[in-house]
């Protein structure tokens, strides 16, 4: 016993350390730098980005709640048609990287776009100047395809709190004079309360992250201003102070998340698991019901995918080529190697804190803090201190055995995995303590009563009870591999490129048609998770 | 049934089902003003569905309900929305607003009326119930008895005409149990409120109700006072829900049953020869020398266990297959082993037909 303790204590301080390197090194970095921009940032630009960042975040909370809020509480409380599809379908759009939704609508929407083409034909405009249309690259134009992709986040956790933590709530309301409608503001919009600064507080994070739209957009925010400080202006610190800036963003959010997630634990789970008897809706109420669910899904995944499939059927023969097979190798190999190795971290947490608890809280805390570090900070906290690492290494070969070992961590698929492990080993580790939940922690004493020791318990009893949440999380884990757009695009090696880089390159050259078959190949792919997801709902847990 | 008052609530021939399996079977059931009826029965006999069903948290599907001679629910479209029925309700798990204080968890259901005659409505109630002090309380603050009487408050704040109780003080322990128990019935009896009880504790259901009505298999099996119920049980499954059994067969011989332990009068006809004679464990009586008139039958002492002021006691007979236990009051100097003679009493024996396999 005391040898496994050692031991999980080793394997959790060195994961902790691991995942620590970024921040620290960024920290580093921003307060010793050697050319300080500091000062020119503050007087020039970083207002700026600041304030076009929390635009973006504003903008999006407001979209998402407008459409995930209305959405949850439809299908959670009435029956109407295709209410039974769209309690599902509702989360497809989470399938859609935000990168790839903002170069189909940019597509359509902008000047030579088919919509505004159809409008100057039909309406015989001949120029620009004949009407008005919003600019499809501006913050406005972010928001909104944005926030269709990323209201799933509220949907889900809304629905999941109108449908079981409340059920009982209603109830009470009812046979106290409130009807379904009167009960939704005065009783189920506050409880939801806590539910609604998570997903928030989750949507912020991701439109802090995305780089891939604003960059496409032109939108200076914080996460592009690192790109074009580090990589265009060859500044490290100046882009470690504006990541800098970032983590203070990332830290408030987490502390809301927090807090939110602590307050949860007031509620009264319901232990009859009693549902909602539903309202049916007939004729026109039925009606604006379907479509208030309906044009979320059409905007955020029907449009994209339609316009992905045909432009894929156009150009298949081109894009259907040993490239492609590269791509899909590179893609998919990447995503097994990275899902492995962070599958394997989540199972060392994981089972660390099942066993070990409150002496284990501090690894598990710090380890799961990567999820909020939008990727171009990572790979800035990333490649620093590797090129560190391969100067020393590539000294050391080149003096004892004269071969010049060049970048071998930081310009190698290492530098990649290792941002994968830190950004996305909450993810796997949420599906698996999830998997912990549902076993009897009685199971584990009767194990250790037995004589067994900790690693023969985990190696016996834990992992083979699971085995359905250790796959959950491999291939959530494996599909978010695929969709990562800005560290992959800072950290791959040197030409090696993956589906969702090609996507970029190419879209970014005005060359959607090319890109698509690769773009619907995500999309296709990250479907998959989604099914497990629409399981979990179903199974009454919180999405988290 | 004839009664004077018109009831408050009347079930008429209820049927319900979730998918294909049958929860209730055609109950019918009355509630008269002022009265407190318990539903009594085994967990998963339908009885929380009954109450929802009232409520009009469950559709109803066959039958009709009345609330003050007007149907409330039948399985047509004059179907009356919970919020509009005045049917107060305590669930078991309380379902205390998390969000809000006790406050305004009680004047949740006052929205309706003046804001002066709110808190007049708040006030007499929370003096009351005693709670006048936890205000300002959230629910995860307040103990397990303090929260059972905020639910309490709550649900009576509206002024109900029908009170439903689901198993409302299950989640209690049992000291305090008893006493919440109590307080929360002299309130609703103060407050004339009629009141529908759901539990499975016997022992309960006869402490606080006018009238109990036992439910198993779907259906109403019996109806009456705790009285009626404890002693003319209609069948075993009655007579053993109150207390633990013993049976016998019996042989009727014109106006008496003869069994082991002796005879009963009876004063009904049997279609069969053969009967069962069920009697109470705390009918069987014990003593240390024979008399003739109640213990003639020798028996020896298998194990006996003293709790309390009761001993328990099984007893082996020679020629009958089981042990018989006994649930004595007068404790006797007896040890395993020991020789003694049996009887009964008479007013814990009951007399059935054989039940059809």
């Amino acid at each position: 016993m005391k040898y496994s303790l050692k031991l999980w204590g080793v394997l959790g301080i060195v994961l902790t350390l691991i995942i620590s390197i970024p921040i620290i090194s960024i920290i580093i970095i921003a307060l010793t730098p050697n050319f300080n921009i500091w000062g020119h940032l503050i007087s020039t630009v970083l207002p700026v980005y600041t304030s076009n960042t929390l635009l973006l975040m504003l903008g999006n909370i407001i979209c998402v709640c407008l459409i995930g809020i209305p959405t949850a509480w439809l299908v959670s409380c009435y029956s109407f048609f295709g209410r039974n599809f769209f309690s599902w379908a509702l989360i497809l759009p989470l399938a859609v990287p935000a990168y790839i939704i903002a170069f189909v609508y940019t597509d359509i929407l902008e000047y030579s776009g088919a919509f505004q083409v159809i409008l100057r034909n039909l309406f015989n405009w001949n120029n620009a100047q004949d009407y008005w249309f919003p600019n499809i690259r501006s913050i406005g134009g972010a928001v909104f395809v944005m926030s269709f992709v990323l209201y799933p986040y509220v949907y889900l956790l809304c629905r999941s709190s109108f449908q079981h933590n409340s059920a009982r709530f209603y109830e009470v309301s009812r046979t106290l004079g409130y009807n379904l409608w009167s009960t939704f503001f005065k009783l189920s919009l506050p409880l939801t309360r806590p539910a609604l600064v998570i997903g928030c507080s989750l949507v912020m994070m991701e439109t802090l992250a995305d780089f891939g739209t604003v960059d496409f957009f032109s939108i200076n925010t914080l996460t592009l201003a690192i790109f074009n400080v580090w990589l265009g202006m060859g500044n490290a610190s100046g882009a470690a102070q504006i990541s800098l800036v970032i983590l203070i963003f990332v830290f408030t959010l987490l502390y809301f998340e927090k807090s939110a997630r602590n307050r949860r634990e007031y509620h009264i789970i319901d232990r009859n698991n009693i549902l909602i008897q539903r309202n049916i809706l007939k004729g026109y109420k039925s009606f604006i019901a379907f479509t208030i669910c309906f044009i979320p899904l059409l905007i955020g995944f029907i449009i994209p995918s339609i316009i992905l499939f045909y432009y894929s059927l156009l150009t298949f023969d081109i894009s259907f080529d040993i490239s492609f097979y590269k791509l899909i190798i590179n893609s998919f190999s990447l995503s097994l190697i990275a899902s492995l190795i962070t599958v394997i971290a989540a199972i060392v947490i994981a089972s660390g804190q099942r066993l070990y608890g409150n002496k284990f809280i501090i690894f598990t805390r710090i380890s799961l803090l990567g999820y909020a570090f939008p990727g171009a900070v990572l790979a800035l906290g990333i490649i620093i201190p590797l090129a560190l690492i391969d100067n020393y290494i590539d000294k050391f070969f080149i003096s004892y055995f004269n071969i010049s070992t060049g970048l071998i961590l930081s310009g190698s698929i290492f530098a990649l995995l290792f941002a994968y492990l830190i950004r996305f080993i909450a993810i796997g580790y949420g599906a698996i303590e999830s998997g912990y939940t549902s076993i009897n922690k009685n199971i584990d004493m009767a194990s250790i009563s037995l004589g067994a020791g900790k690693i023969f318990t985990i190696k016996k009893i834990h992992i083979p009870l699971l085995k359905s949440s250790i796959l959950i999380a491999s291939i959530i884990v494996f599909v978010d591999t695929m969709k990562e757009l800005p560290a992959t695009l800072i950290l791959r090696p040197f030409n090696f490129d993956t589906l969702a880089t090609n996507v970029y390159q190419l879209a970014s050259d005005e060359l959607l048609e090319q890109s698509s078959l690769s773009a619907l190949t995500i999309v296709l792919v990250g479907i998959v998770p989604l099914i497990f997801l629409t399981k979990k709902i179903s199974d009454n847990k919180y999405f988290s | 049934m004839s009664n004077n008052s018109n009831p408050i609530l009347k079930i008429d021939n209820i049927s319900h089902k979730f998918g294909k399996f049958e929860i209730i079977n055609n109950l019918s059931l009355e509630v008269l003003p002022n009265e407190i009826i318990c539903l009594l029965g085994p967990s998963g006999s339908g009885k929380s569905t009954i109450l929802r069903i009232i409520a009009g948290l469950e559709k109803l599907q066959k039958g009709k309900i009345y609330l003050n001679n007007k149907i409330i629910s039948t399985n047509d479209f004059d179907y009356i929305q919970p919020e509009d029925r005045e049917i107060g309700f305590v669930f078991q798990d309380l379902a205390l607003f998390p969000h809000l204080n006790v406050e305004d968890n009680i004047n949740y259901g006052l929205n309706k009326i003046n804001k002066e005659i709110k808190k007049q409505v708040y006030n007499s109630l929370v003096n009351k119930i005693g709670i006048q002090h936890l205000g300002k309380k959230y629910p995860h603050e307040l103990s397990g008895g303090e929260q059972q009487r905020v639910a309490l408050a709550r649900a009576l704040a509206p002024n109900p005409k029908l009170m439903l109780l689901d198993e409302p003080f299950s989640d209690l322990d049992t000291r305090l149990r008893e006493k919440i128990r109590e307080e929360t019935i002299s309130i609703l009896k103060s407050n004339n409120t009629p009141v529908l009880l759901v539990t499975h504790d016997p022992n309960e259901a006869m402490l606080v109700s006018d009238k109990i009505i036992i439910i198993n298999n779907k259906q109403k099996i019996q109806e009456g006072s705790s009285e009626d119920i404890y002693f003319k049980p209609k069948n075993k499954f009655v007579a053993s829900f109150f207390s633990d059994i013993n049976i016998f067969s019996g042989l009727v011989n014109e106006s008496k049953v003869n069994f082991l332990l002796g005879g009963v009068n009876i004063n009904k006809n049997y279609s069969q020869k053969e009967v069962e004679v069920v009697i109470r464990t705390e009918g069987v009586k014990i003593n240390n020398i024979k008399d003739e008139s109640i213990f003639n039958v020798e028996g020896e002492i298998s194990s006996v266990k003293n709790v309390g002021i009761y001993q328990y006691v099984n007893i082996k007979i020679n020629g009958h297959p089981y042990l018989i236990s006994a649930k004595l009051t007068d404790r006797l100097n007896i040890v395993k082993n020991s020789k003694v003679w049996v009887g009964f009493d008479p007013r814990f024996a009951f007399i059935f037909e054989k039940e059809k396999l």
